[in-house]
């Protein structure tokens, strides 16, 4: 499919593949102190001011990521970062009980149209890949890179130089995008049929007054 | 030869006395014992009251302050070794994995909610 197999000598580059390397999750609201007189549990924000380094206990889960960072970076800054690789179902929950060809089509080929959080993977028996697999934008690993260059026998593929271009553009819109309110440009019909949906959208101040200025064309 | 020395070499120089008048000038000849036995007793409790206001007065006790220094980082070292509340090694082990759980729980319905806007793909077939 989209994937080519490296040499486990072959220096570490953006759309590498590696299956078994630990997330850690972290609670802000329950962090585990760990010290010479036990355990703990505090809130951060009763740590946040403490200057002296903290051990503490975090829960970690052995996952499949890819790596993100750019190659230039990836040869010789200290840390690498990966995005989590999951099943798609799990990323994308549109597609949770999808089985027919043309829904999946539909689903995985509307990058072209719009961004989307996720990138997509196919299956691979080289991979271990048993179904569809989706990269999660939205969940980042950070791990050494001298570490991970030792362990270059976790990495089982990389994504081919049409794959690994799609993914290069696809990363780079997604951590461009920037937070705007969808409806701010609809009309004062389609907001109201935003409205049934989204009753929370405050109107912007011209939505407001194409409201006042409909309502006196109707008197 | 500078002022303080000049001081030292006068120091047989006859006292200046104030002029006396009225009747209430008494010369110390005249005194009674026991006059000077209340005197003596008035001065030495003036002397103790002022020891013991002393620590009271306008002045900056260094002393003190420094023993309220040190107090207060003691104070502080001690409020932050309690920073939180202590459990089980066990509890520990069972809240990180409540903390891991919840992680993925909350991406997944983060990603139900994501599912429910936009193009519903399914509807094509």
């Amino acid at each position: 499919m989209i994937y080519v197999f490296p040499k486990q000598t072959d220096p570490i580059r953006q759309g590498d593949i590696f299956i078994g390397l630990p997330r850690i999750d972290l609670s802000l609201q329950k962090v585990l102190l760990v010290d010479e007189k036990g355990e703990r549990i505090a809130k951060w924000e009763a740590l946040a001011k403490e200057c002296q380094p903290l051990n503490i206990i975090v829960p970690v889960r052995s996952v499949a990521a890819i790596v993100a960072t750019q190659d230039c970076d990836a040869y010789r800054s200290r840390d690498i970062t990966l995005c989590e690789i999951r099943e798609f179902r799990d990323v994308e929950r549109k597609s949770r009980n999808t089985t027919a060809a043309k829904s999946w089509k539909n689903i995985l080929t509307q990058h072209a149209r719009i961004n989307q959080k996720w990138f997509y993977l196919p299956p691979s028996t080289q991979l271990d890949f048993s179904d569809k697999m989706a990269v999660d934008f939205l969940v980042t690993l950070r791990v050494p890179r001298e570490d991970l260059e030792n362990l270059r026998s976790l990495r089982r593929g990389r994504l081919n130089p049409i794959a690994d271009e799609h993914f290069r553009e696809r990363i780079g819109e997604f951590f461009r995008r920037y937070p705007y309110d969808e409806w701010y440009a609809l009309d004062e019909q389609e907001m109201l049929e935003y409205e049934k949906e989204y009753p929370d959208a405050g109107r912007f101040p011209w939505q407001k007054v194409a409201n006042e200025s409909n309502s006196g064309t109707t008197k | 030869m500078n002022n303080v020395s000049t001081v030292d070499l006068f120091d047989d120089w006859p006292t200046l006395k104030a002029p006396t008048s009225g009747p209430w000038r008494e010369s110390h000849e005249k005194q009674s014992e026991k006059a000077f036995k209340l005197s003596h007793m008035s001065k030495v409790a003036g002397l103790a009251l002022f020891l013991a206001v002393s620590p009271i007065t306008a002045m900056p006790d260094l002393w003190l302050m420094e023993r309220n220094r040190r107090d207060a980082v003691v104070t502080m070292s001690i409020y932050q070794e309690v920073i939180g509340r202590f459990i089980s090694r066990s509890e520990a082990l069972r809240v990180a994995r409540q903390i891991l759980v919840s992680a993925e729980q909350e991406r997944l319905q983060l990603a139900e909610w994501e599912a429910k806007r936009g193009i519903q793909w399914e509807e094509d077939k």
